[in-house]
C-alpha cells in the first residue's frame, strides 16, 4: 500500500556503471516524446498494439509531458521515475477533484505503466513525490466516449481516517468493561461448578468479544490468548497452551470438569483485564479500519458458516450475528468518509447489513438456542451463503475506496 | 507541464492549472462487483460492445501463439439456439447446478441479463476492463490480461423448480420439464448432486478457461445464483481414430443423430413453440438430461473381453458393431432376431433398436468423462458425465432409459446424481437476452 509519508530514499544515487544509464535513457526518450507524444503509445502488458498515452519522464520538478489530446478508450502511460525518491502517480480530473488511476509506488529510476480506460473529458497526470513535491502535467483533453470507462473517485488523505479511528477506539473502550464483566460471570460459574450456567455465560462473553470486530488479530497477542482456534497448535485441541474462548468452549461442551476448566476461565479474566489496561496505549493502524470492514465477515464466511470455529457450542450463527454488528459499527464510524465518495454504496450497506442481521436472527429458536449451519435446509444455507457473498462483494470496495491518496 | 506546487507539499493541494469546469462527470460508480447493484444501474451497458471491439485483437494474439496456448477459436454466442449443444465437444467441461436466490421476477430478469452479458463477454474474449480506484480487480487474471475466447461456450438451462410459485412462472413451464425421477438402477439415496433451479454447462478448449468462466459468473451473480453442485469433465482424444472412448474403454457416442441435417434437428433436438403441448416461448430450446454415472472400473477390468463386448454390443478395439468391421457400420438386428450375434440385452441394441418406431427416440449425446479422486475403499471415482439433448424427455431419454433397465451393464455402473433441465432458446441479437421470451 502506498505510504503517504514514506521513508526517505537512499541519500546517494545508485552507484556504479548502471547508475548513469537510466538518466541517459531518460534524456533520450524525453527528447523523442517532445516530438511524438501524441502519436506514440506504450505497449500494454500483453503483446497487442500500443495504447495511446506514451512515455512520461517524471522528476521532482515535472510530471512529464502528456499529449494534449487523446481518444477516449484505453490509455497507458509508461511512467519513468527519473528522480531518486519514490513517486505516486495518478490520473486525475483536470480540476483535481477526482482520481481515476494510479501507480501506488514507483521506485527511483523505475518504469511502470499507468493504464486505465477514460471517456471524454479533461484530465491530467499528477506526480506526488515522497520528498514532498507535487507536480502535474498540463491538461489532457480526451475526445469521444468510451464503454468501460472507469469512474473517478474523490481521493482521501490519511488524516481523514483519524476521526473514524478515534470513534472506533471509543466504541471498543466503552464495550470492554461489559466484556470483562461477562468474563468474570463465566469464571464465577465455573468456580462454583455450575457448568450449565457457564455454557450460557460463555456465549454472552464470546459474543461480546466477537462484536468488537476483532478480525485478523486486531488486538495482537491478546487476541491470540483470547480467541485463537486449535488448528495451528501442535497437539490441536489437546495442546496445553491453548487458552481463550474456544478452549473454554471445547471443554464446556466436551465434558471437562470444572476443576480442569477453572485455570482457563481465570486466565481469560486476566487476559481481558490486561487488554483493558493495555488498549489505551496500543496504536490502531488507521489503514486497518477499512480493511476490517470486509475482513470480519470474510472470516465469518470461512470460520462460522464453514463450521471450522465450532468447538461444540453450535453458536456459529450467533457469532455471525455479532460479527455483523461489529461490521455495522465500522460502517458507522466510516460513514463520513464513504458518504461523499460512494453514497450509493453506503445506502446499499445500510439496507443490506440490517437485512442480513434479520435473516440470521430468524434462525434463533424461541428458547434462544441456535441451529448449526449444518442443520439448516439446503435452501436456507444457500440463502445465508449467497446473501453474505453479495454483501462481501460490496464491502470489498471499502479498502480501495478508503485508501489514503494524499495530494492525489 | 507545470511547476512544482510548494503549497501542495504541506497538504494544501490546489489544481495545477485553472481550467474551465469541463471535467469528466462523476458518473455513478460502475464497479463490477455485486449483482444487485449493477443490475440497478443497468446491466450490460457497453461491456459487450467493448469486448466485441477487441475480439479481433484477441484472435490475432492467439493465432501467433504456440500450440500450448489457447486455441483462438471463437464460437459464436448469438443464434437461434444456444452454443454448446450441436457444438462438437470441447476438451474440458464443467456442469454446475445452482439455486436461484433472486428475490422477485424483476431480479430474476436482472439475473438473466447479467448471465447474458457475462457469457457474451467471456465467449468473445478481449482485454479485461480497467479497474477503477475503488474496486478490487475486474478479473481474476487466471487467463492473463487479455481473455482468449478459447472455444468457450456457456449453455444455460432451467430446472422444474424455477417454475414453482416464486416467480409466477408456473403457467409457462415447458411441457416436458419435470424433476428427474429415480430410475430402477439408480443410486441416488443421499446424493447431494441432484436437480437445481438453473444449470450451466461450461465447455472450452482448455480447463483453465472453463474455471475462469465459472469464477467470473459466480462473482457477477453473487446473491442471485448460488452453486449447489458441480462436476468437471474431460473429452478424450480419439484413440487412435474416430469416436473417443469412455472409461470402460469403448468408443462412446458413435450413433448420434445427424443434427447438421436441419430436418433431423427439428425432429429430435429442438423444441417448438405450440407443438407437443409446448408454450410459444420454447422455440429453439432443448431438454437437457445430466447424469453422473460412476463406472466401477476396477470391477470392469476384471471382466473378460468377450463379456465386455457382449454387454456393450460393440468390439472394444474398433468400435464396430458385433456384425460389422468399422465403427460406422450399422448393425443389422433384423438379420439377428435371436440375438445370436448381438445379444438382445446388449447396451447398444436396447438403447437404439434401429427400427422405424424408435427413430424419433434418438438423443444427442454430449457427455464427458469425469474423474475425481477415490472412494473410501481406494477405488477410483471415475465415470461418465452423461449429458444428452432432446426435444421430448418422455419420448426420448426416459423411454430409452426404461428399455435399459436391468441390462447386464448396470452391475458395472452407478448413477449417483444429475437432473433434468430445459436449455433456453438462444440469444438472437445484441440487446436480446437469455429467458427474454420466458419473462416477456
Amino acid at each position: 500500500m502506498p505510504d503517504p509519508t514514506p521513508p526517505p530514499p537512499p541519500d546517494s544515487a545508485p552507484r556504479g556503471r548502471l547508475a548513469t544509464l537510466p538518466r541517459l535513457r531518460t534524456a533520450l526518450v524525453g527528447l523523442l516524446v517532445l516530438g511524438s507524444a501524441a502519436l506514440s503509445g506504450s505497449a500494454p502488458a500483453d503483446s497487442g498494439p500500443p495504447l495511446p498515452g506514451g512515455a512520461l519522464q517524471v522528476n521532482t520538478t515535472s510530471c512529464g509531458t502528456a499529449p494534449a489530446h487523446l481518444p477516449a478508450g484505453r490509455v497507458s502511460f509508461d511512467v519513468t521515475n527519473g528522480s531518486n525518491v519514490y513517486v505516486t502517480v495518478y490520473v486525475v480530473s483536470a480540476d483535481g477533484t477526482l482520481a481515476y488511476a494510479e501507480i501506488p509506488w514507483l521506485g527511483p529510476y523505475k518504469t511502470l505503466p499507468l493504464a486505465t480506460t477514460l471517456t471524454g473529458g479533461q484530465y491530467a497526470v499528477r506526480c506526488v513525490f515522497s520528498s514532498g513535491p507535487v507536480v502535474s502535467t498540463g491538461t489532457v483533453q480526451v475526445d469521444g466516449t468510451a464503454a468501460g470507462a472507469v469512474a473517478g473517485y474523490l481521493p482521501m488523505s490519511d488524516k481523514e481516517l483519524t476521526a473514524p479511528v478515534n470513534a472506533y477506539r471509543a466504541y471498543v473502550e466503552q464495550a470492554l468493561p461489559g466484556l470483562l464483566a461477562a468474563g468474570r460471570a463465566l469464571d464465577a460459574d465455573i468456580a462454583r461448578g455450575d457448568l450449565a450456567a457457564a455454557r450460557a455465560d460463555w456465549l454472552t462473553a464470546h459474543l461480546d468479544y466477537e462484536r468488537l470486530g476483532a478480525a485478523y488479530n486486531s488486538f495482537g497477542d491478546f487476541d491470540t490468548a483470547l480467541n485463537s482456534m486449535a488448528n495451528g497448535l501442535p497437539q490441536g485441541v489437546d495442546s496445553p497452551d491453548w487458552t481463550g474462548f474456544f478452549a473454554l468452549e471445547y471443554g464446556l461442551w466436551h465434558g471437562r470438569s470444572a476443576d480442569r476448566l477453572r485455570p482457563l476461565s481465570r486466565q481469560l479474566v486476566t487476559d481481558l483485564a490486561n487488554l483493558i489496561d493495555d488498549f489505551p496505549s496500543e496504536d490502531t493502524d488507521p489503514g486497518t479500519l477499512p480493511l476490517r470492514a470486509h475482513e470480519i465477515l470474510e472470516n465469518s464466511l470461512q470460520f462460522q458458516l464453514g463450521g471450522i470455529a465450532d468447538y461444540g457450542s453450535g453458536s456459529a450463527l450467533a457469532t455471525l450475528g455479532a460479527n455483523i454488528q461489529g461490521t455495522e459499527e465500522l460502517i458507522t464510524v466510516l460513514t463520513p468518509l464513504i458518504s461523499p465518495r460512494d453514497p450509493a454504496l453506503l445506502a446499499l450497506l445500510n439496507t443490506q447489513l440490517p437485512a442480513y442481521a434479520t435473516e440470521v436472527a430468524s434462525y434463533r429458536a424461541a428458547d434462544g438456542s441456535w441451529p448449526t449451519p449444518a442443520r439448516l435446509t439446503t435452501l436456507q444455507r444457500a440463502r445465508l451463503d449467497g446473501d453474505l457473498g453479495r454483501l462481501l462483494e460490496e464491502l470489498a470496495v471499502l479498502p480501495n475506496l478508503l485508501t489514503p491518496r494524499n495530494h492525489a | 507541464m507545470t511547476a512544482p506546487d510548494p503549497a501542495a507539499a504541506d497538504g494544501q493541494a490546489v489544481p495545477a492549472q485553472a481550467v474551465p469546469a469541463q471535467c469528466p462527470v462523476s458518473a455513478p460508480a460502475l464497479h463490477r462487483r455485486a449483482f444487485l447493484r449493477r443490475a440497478a444501474i443497468g446491466a450490460g451497458v457497453g461491456a459487450g460492445a467493448l469486448a466485441g471491439a477487441f475480439a479481433a485483437t484477441a484472435a490475432a494474439d492467439s493465432a501467433t501463439g504456440s500450440g500450448a496456448g489457447p486455441s483462438g477459436r471463437t464460437i459464436p454466442f448469438l443464434g437461434p439456439h444456444q452454443a454448446g449443444i450441436t457444438t462438437p465437444p470441447q476438451a474440458a467441461a464443467t456442469f454446475v447446478a445452482c439455486a436461484v436466490l433472486a428475490g422477485d421476477r424483476a431480479a430474476l430478469a436482472d439475473l438473466f441479463a447479467t448471465l447474458t452479458e457475462r457469457i457474451r463477454v467471456l465467449t468473445t474474449g478481449g482485454p479485461v476492463p480497467a479497474t477503477d480506484l475503488a474496486s478490487p480487480p475486474t478479473d481474476s487474471s487466471t487467463l492473463g490480461p487479455v481473455l482468449p475466447a478459447d472455444g468457450l461456450t456457456v449453455t444455460v438451462g432451467v430446472g422444474a423448480s424455477l417454475f414453482d410459485g416464486r416467480y409466477g412462472l408456473a403457467a409457462r413451464k415447458p411441457a416436458q420439464l419435470v424433476t428427474m425421477p429415480v430410475f430402477p438402477d439408480d443410486d441416488m439415496v443421499g446424493s447431494t448432486e441432484l436437480h437445481g433451479d438453473l444449470s450451466l454447462q461450461i465447455c472450452a478448449d482448455s480447463r483453465d478457461t472453463v474455471m475462469h468462466a465459472l469464477r467470473d459468473i459466480t462473482k457477477h451473480t453473487r446473491g442471485a445464483l448460488q452453486p449447489s453442485w458441480k462436476v468437471d469433465g474431460f473429452h478424450a482424444a480419439p484413440r487412435p481414430t474416430g469416436t473417443p472412448r469412455n472409461q470402460l474403454g469403448f468408443k462412446d457416442g458413435i450413433a448420434n443423430p445427424d443434427t447438421a441435417d436441419q430436418s433431423v434437428a427439428d425432429a429430435v433436438l429442438w423444441t417448438h413453440g405450440g407443438a407437443n403441448g409446448e408454450p410459444a416461448w420454447v422455440e429453439g430450446g432443448s431438454y437437457q438430461v445430466v447424469r453422473i454415472i460412476r463406472m466401477l472400473v476396477e470391477f470392469w477390468d476384471r471382466v473378460s473381453l468377450h463379456e465386455q463386448e457382449t454387454m456393450i454390443g460393440r468390439r472394444r478395439d474398433s468400435g464396430a458393431p458385433m456384425d460389422g468391421t468399422t465403427e460406422s457400420d450399422i448393425p443389422n438386428y433384423a438379420g439377428d432376431p435371436q440375438g445370436l450375434i448381438t445379444p438382445m440385452n446388449a447396451h447398444i441394441r436396447l438403447a437404439n433398436p434401429r427400427t422405424t418406431d424408435t427413430a424419433n427416440q434418438q438423443i444427442l449425446r454430449r457427455g464427458y468423462n469425469y474423474e475425481r479422486g477415490l472412494d473410501r475403499d481406494g477405488n477410483l471415482d471415475v465415470g461418465l458425465l452423461f449429458c444428452c439433448y432432446q426435444q421430448d424427455i418422455a419420448r426420448q431419454f426416459a423411454t430409452v432409459q426404461q428399455r435399459l433397465a436391468g441390462e447386464p451393464l448396470v452391475d458395472y455402473i452407478s448413477p449417483t446424481g444429475g437432473g433434468y433441465f430445459f436449455v433456453l432458446p438462444g440469444v438472437k441479437a445484441p440487446g436480446d437476452h437469455l429467458a427474454a421470451a420466458l419473462l416477456a
